[in-house]
């Protein structure tokens, strides 16, 4: 008898995309709990006490596994089912470099960039994105995807990154970062993967991003503030 | 022409390179040690990691791994029938790496977690250092709950988080000493400190550590370079 497996979400989260990508490529059903980030369940704080975010997996009875990477590095060892990451123990170590790269030195800084006020901060974002997405752009020369024809760990690990490229966020925030000539494979990729029939799945349709996100622009630019202030 | 053998470029003051020296001993994996000069970068280790340039890489027969706390996963997977360093259960591990991510890493939020919260004990002085004493600890305290009942975050033996957070029983009390600040004390963080001395005592550990004199004088004089710049 499986146990039961939940995942505790939120709408337009690229973090929970990951893990809900990991459960259904690995053949995993599950229950998806939708969370109000503005008004935080008990369940959730109860099982994410540190960090109080999504995604939070919960397999039958044990304690919560939290951190979508994690998680995703859970379900590919606690499942049967096709690998998700590769198997050779040095391609895992070059899956687990670049997803971090990608997240830290792509999509944090992109992020930023896009929602910050302008100035020389702003620039500095800009040009460090730039630099690291042409080191990224050179990994994916002649493939369609990151983990080769079909999707796997690493472009659903840049499902972020996707959104940014693709402009979901530029249009929310007004702004244009990058020229449409940049950066030309990673565009194609960000195309290929948000229509890919399993991701579309469970990313929700551009507009509804677009929707999501633009009514969370004064709360985004907010906090942004308070961290750029706190460090 | 197949490049064979273990070859970790480190330095010899790098808290995150014994990481790789630890782990290797465990695997009784024989390596060769290239010190690196971080002000002038051998040719080599910009060939074998031109993303990020940093030390610790592994070269293991040819091919380049960076990041040390993949690398010790790296090292346990390559090297599997050797001495257990992850977890063998899936939620252990995942326990293990979220912890390992609370010591190394900013949350993604770009609030401080353990690493974060200690590098600024080292230049705080006067009032500032109180305060940034106390956020260590705090971040420490959370870390020393998956401490509770064992000898070693790994268990009964050390094991991949010790490999990751063990830095802190050497190069911690040398922070302290060089910034007269007191951060790991009985009284704040009883288990820390005991399992900083149960570390200590490890062979792989004993064996790899830098020399205390040596680590004291480069930390004084680097905390002297950037109190006055």
């Amino acid at each position: 008898m499986a146990e039961l497996v939940k995942l505790i979400g939120a709408f337009g989260s690229p973090f929970v995309h990951r893990a809900e990508m990991a459960l259904r490529l690995k053949g995993v059903p599950y229950e998806l709990i939708q969370e109000d980030l503005n008004n935080k369940s008990e369940l959730l704080l109860r099982h994410n006490p540190i960090h109080k975010s999504v995604p939070v997996l919960l397999h039958g009875d044990r304690p919560a596994v939290c951190e979508s990477l994690l998680i995703v590095e859970y379900v590919d060892e606690a499942f049967p089912g096709p690998p998700l990451l590769p198997t050779d123990p040095h391609d895992r170590a070059m899956a687990r470099f670049w997803a971090q790269f990608i997240e830290h030195k792509c999509s944090r800084p992109f992020w930023m960039a896009v929602w910050m006020d302008d100035g020389e901060a702003r620039e500095g974002f800009v040009a460090e994105t730039k630099g690291n997405l042409a080191l990224l752009e050179a990994r994916l020369q002649g493939k369609k995807f990151f983990a080769g024809d079909a999707v796997g760990y690493l472009d659903f690990a840049a499902c972020g990154l996707a959104h940014l490229l693709g402009g979901v966020i530029e249009e929310v925030a007004g702004v244009r970062l990058y020229g449409d000539g940049e950066f030309p494979a990673l565009r194609r990729w960000a195309e290929d993967y948000t229509s890919d029939e399993a991701v579309r799945a469970c990313l929700p349709e551009r507009a509804l991003l677009v929707a999501h996100f633009a009514g969370k622009k004064d709360k985004i630019r907010m906090s942004l503030r308070a961290m750029m202030q706190h460090k | 022409m197949a490049e064979k053998g273990v070859k970790v470029f480190g330095m010899w003051a790098s808290p995150m390179a014994i990481r790789l020296e630890w782990a290797l001993r465990l695997k009784s994996v024989v390596y060769e040690y290239v010190d690196e000069d971080l002000g002038n970068k051998s040719d080599a280790l910009l060939r074998y990691n031109p993303v990020t340039k940093k030390v610790p890489v592994l070269v293991h027969d040819g091919k380049p791994v960076v990041e040390s706390a993949i690398i010790v996963e790296y090292i346990d997977e390559a090297w599997k029938d050797g001495y257990p360093i992850m977890p063998a259960d899936p939620y252990e591990r995942a326990q293990a790496r979220f912890w390992a991510n609370f010591a190394d890493e900013k949350d993604l939020n770009g609030f401080v977690q353990c690493n974060a919260a200690v590098y600024p004990v080292f230049t705080a002085t006067g009032e500032a250092q109180g305060k940034v004493v106390h956020e260590a600890q705090q971040c420490l305290k959370t870390l020393e709950k998956a401490l509770e009942g064992k000898k070693f975050f790994g268990g009964d033996a050390v094991g991949y988080l010790d490999l990751v957070v063990g830095w802190y029983a050497y190069w911690l009390p040398i922070i302290e000493e060089v910034s007269g600040a007191s951060v790991v004390t009985d009284e704040e963080l009883p288990l820390m400190k005991a399992w900083f001395d149960r570390f200590l005592a490890v062979d792989v550990v004993k064996e790899t550590l830098p020399p205390r004199d040596k680590l004291l004088a480069l930390n004084t004089a680097r905390r002297e370079q950037l109190l006055t710049a």
